[in-house]
């Protein structure tokens, strides 16, 4: 049987297998959706629901709405420990307003409270979640420079019909269906996750993002309980949080004294126009809190970034509630754990703002 | 918009109910026009234009061209069409490059010279379209062919959006006269289409994203050495990334304008399965191929001018191949390495003996092997995002480390491996066949399962957030 033309003179008319395909087609689509309709319904029984997909698409699209938010909207920044820690129901239920998350995994929260100063609609409060290994890290390592090129160029972004598209069908699909979520379901993370295999010499992996949890429409992660807590997926996690901190040591961090300088200007800014910027230390436990202190000691960071800026903070060591927290994965927070913090966090925030207003 | 995304689908629903409509010819080819633009204009609208720019100006030379009696005026009909569309290339592809390395050489004689910040965007495709609408004015200025009667048939000769961004590059000869008659697809055209686009998208989201580019992104990009092992896997890992990848995208533009009742040349044909490096390029983008030969090698002088001037001939040809490929000097070194291996394969030619019978099994193992080692290798240069990155690739190749990395899991390697040796298998079955023949003789209730499998597989998969590679070419 001949193909069609390889040859650039003219064109050939392809052949075509000689088959009955229109019935075919129709009966792998049917088959395809009614295989995919079972296995839904099946995840649903099982208390799995639908996720959003983490890609940077998405977060221009979310970042695109908090312009249609009131000017004294509150907004979450950070890593995926923002993303993970802090409950947006439990937020809205200690706060009485829902809070607008704009957090990118692996991100510093650094750039995007720049690009939130230079706004001048902005007045809100801006919750800022301090993971020192990325707020600090340099800005060639990939997880840094995405954020800022993403930054760059969102005002192509706003006009681009494929990125404005991305969120309808996005929300549409992914939005309602469970089977969709890429972080438990996708054949191939499936087939690595299942497929245990022993540690190898001297090794650092490619990140590979362990199937455990899904995201909401709002940008926040959730933890599925029964699949964190199983021992395959803490090792997971626990070989990719290995390999960042690895890949992050073969740069030095950012000079610390030029950061410290532009968020003062950027604190100030938001300040002056009636904002606040609130820095909050969310939990990491076990080897992950040994590293980022060795690395970067609290007194020679955090306290000098509070005392520099002025900013309100909340460090989970400080406060009875969440000093005892241990994140499943040493990093991020189960849904109740989350819960706990966040309702510590809300109390903490708006006491002290009541108490100094009272003054 | 990329084909594995939802928003295609959806768009790619709407183009074929209007396609499908009872309106008449020219409204339908208005509408594939449309359809066209706004495919491009998802991404970036101002970039629009300069498909326009590229339209008008190739549409002006060609017929003006062809009124002209003189030779002179005719050339310069030619160089007009050339200054247009390899401005536009060189300035937003290669602008940044070009400035750079001038800095670069000034710096050597101790001047200073600052690059300045043009934050030039790289419009998606340029380098296909340019050289497809080349191809017209070249055509015409040599009186290969005469200049299109209609507007509307030219302009989507040129924007024509299964194969507008990443190829295949079509000739007009291969396209223009298909759209002087009504073109509509049989429900078994239509649905083997749907079929190709089923197995392009399934190369591209889950053999090339999932994970190849996994795997060789992390190798190539973290610069670090790694054990030799994981060295030779990532490499293995990214010839199967780069061949899902735009093979993938070549099946899917193939596929889709079948969908609508166009036929579209074959870009790949089971390369990994060549014997020798001329014949890679016989079946490695081979329009690209095609292209160059025809509009490069052979003005050149080809093979006429003599055996040292075929050499060289040869080996511009790829220097200029692979600078086509991207704004930086390690994929000129690529096609400078691909241009050696056709020179040595010359001369071995003429070394070798010619009576082995390279479809016999042992030479053919043998030359395949070789062929494929050869051309991994050389996408070190391709892969790799720095040349610190090149060298530390090589040396861990060899083991010349002194702290060497495992830099993927066994799982992930011996996946990898699955995956490159059932590619390699695929390609050496199929190196004499093609896919209609495999469809063919697969018995119904299989083929079917298949695109079950196919269609579950990249539904569960998702979106990526890589683009095809070849979308920066």
């Amino acid at each position: 049987m001949r193909s069609s033309t390889s040859n650039s003179e003219l064109f050939e008319k392809r052949d075509i297998p000689q088959k009955p395909l229109g019935v075919l087609f129709v009966l792998a689509i049917a088959i395809t959706i009614v295989g995919l309709g079972i296995a839904e319904w099946q995840v649903r029984k099982a208390g799995y629901v639908p996720s959003r997909m983490l890609d940077l698409d998405f977060w221009a699209n979310h970042r695109f709405k908090l312009d249609a938010k009131p000017e004294d909207q509150t907004v979450l920044l950070g890593a995926s420990r923002m993303s993970f820690g802090l409950d947006h129901d439990q937020w809205e239920e200690s706060t009485g307003q829902r809070p607008f998350n704009l957090s990118l995994h692996g991100a510093s929260f650094l750039p995007m409270l720049t690009e939130y100063a230079q706004n001048d609609k902005f007045k809100g409060t801006v919750v800022c979640s301090y993971a020192p290994g990325f707020t600090f890290a340099n800005e060639v390592i990939p997880f840094s420079e995405r954020l800022l090129m993403q930054i760059n160029k969102l005002e192509d972004d706003r006009h681009s019909l494929a990125i404005r598209a991305s969120e309808w069908t996005g929300s549409a699909i992914q939005g309602n269906l469970a089977i969709l979520n890429q972080y438990v379901f996708a054949p191939v993370s499936m087939s690595l996750d299942f497929w245990h295999s022993e540690q190898r010499e001297n090794m650092y992996p490619p990140f590979w993002m362990p199937r455990s949890f899904h995201r909401t429409s709002e940008n926040s992660d959730q933890f599925v309980d029964e699949v964190i807590d199983q021992p395959w997926c803490i090792e997971q996690w626990d070989i990719l949080h290995k390999s960042v901190i690895r890949y992050k040591e073969r740069f030095e961090p950012r000079d610390f004294e030029k950061l410290l300088h532009q968020m003062k200007q950027d604190v100030e800014q938001i300040r002056n126009r009636g904002g606040e910027v609130i820095l909050v230390r969310f939990p990491v436990a076990i080897w992950f809190r040994e590293w980022e202190e060795q690395h970067f000691p609290r007194n020679e960071y955090w306290d000098v970034m509070i005392e520099e800026t002025g900013c309100r903070s909340f460090h989970f060591l400080d406060h009875d509630e969440t000093q005892s927290i241990i994140p499943p994965d040493a990093s991020h927070m189960k849904v109740s754990q989350a819960k706990q913090f966040t309702k510590a966090l809300a109390q903490f925030i708006y006491a002290l703002q009541d108490g100094q207003q009272e003054e | 918009m990329v084909f594995n995304s939802v928003i295609f689908v959806l768009f790619f629903v709407v183009v074929v109910a209007l396609h499908y409509m009872p309106f008449s010819w020219r409204i339908k080819k208005i509408n594939l026009l449309i359809a066209s633009y706004f495919f491009y204009a998802a991404w970036n609208p101002p970039f629009v234009i300069l498909l326009w720019i590229s339209t008008c100006v190739d549409w002006f030379a060609a017929s003006q061209m062809h009124k002209q009696e003189s030779q002179s005026r005719r050339k310069l009909l030619l160089w007009l069409s050339l200054l247009v569309n390899l401005g536009m290339l060189s300035w937003f592809k290669y602008g940044t490059l070009f400035m750079q390395t001038y800095a670069d050489i000034v710096a050597q004689f101790g001047f200073t010279w600052t690059v300045p910040d043009f934050d030039i965007v790289l419009p998606v495709g340029i380098s296909f379209y340019t050289f497809q609408t080349l191809s017209y004015t070249i055509d015409v200025y040599l009186k290969r062919s005469d200049p299109e009667r209609s507007f509307l048939d030219f302009a989507l000769f040129v924007t024509f959006f299964p194969q507008l961004v990443a190829g295949p590059i079509v000739r007009p000869k291969q396209l223009l006269p298909q759209f002087k008659s009504p073109k509509r697809a049989t429900s078994r055209e239509f649905s083997w289409g749907a079929f190709l686009f089923t197995w392009g998208v399934f190369q591209k989201s889950v053999l090339a994203d999932s994970v190849c580019a996994r795997v060789s992104g992390h190798a190539f990009g973290f610069q670090e050495e790694m054990f030799a092992l994981d060295a030779w896997v990532s490499v293995f890992a990214f010839s199967a990334q780069i061949f899902f990848d735009f093979a993938g995208y070549s099946l899917c533009a193939i596929g889709v304008a079948l969908c609508l009742g166009f036929s579209i040349p074959n870009n790949f044909k089971s390369p990994y399965a060549a014997i020798g490096f001329s014949d890679f390029w016989r079946r490695w983008h081979i329009s690209l191929s095609e292209w160059l030969r025809d509009y490069l090698y052979i003005p050149l002088g080809g093979n006429k001018k003599g055996s040292r001037r075929t050499l060289i001939n040869l080996m511009l040809t790829m220097l200029l191949g692979g600078l086509w490929h991207g704004a930086s000097w390690r994929f000129v070194v690529w096609g400078g390495v691909h241009g050696l291996y056709l020179i040595l394969e010359r001369v071995m030619r003429r070394l070798v003996s010619a009576d082995i019978n390279w479809k016999s099994f042992l030479p053919r193992v043998i030359g395949t092997a070789l062929t494929f080692t050869a051309v991994s290798l050389t996408w070190v240069f391709f892969a790799a995002p720095t040349w610190e990155s090149c060298e530390i690739v090589f040396r861990s190749l060899v083991g010349q480390t002194t702290d060497p990395l495992s830099v993927m899991r066994w799982v992930e390697l011996v996946l990898v491996l699955i995956i490159v040796f059932a590619m390699l298998t695929g390609h050496w079955i199929m190196r004499d066949r093609h896919i209609e023949g495999v469809a063919q003789a697969m018995p119904n209730w299989l083929f079917c399962a298949v695109w079950v499998v196919l269609l579950v597989f990249i539904i569960l998969t998702g979106e990526s957030d890589n683009a095809f590679i070849y979308f920066q070419f």
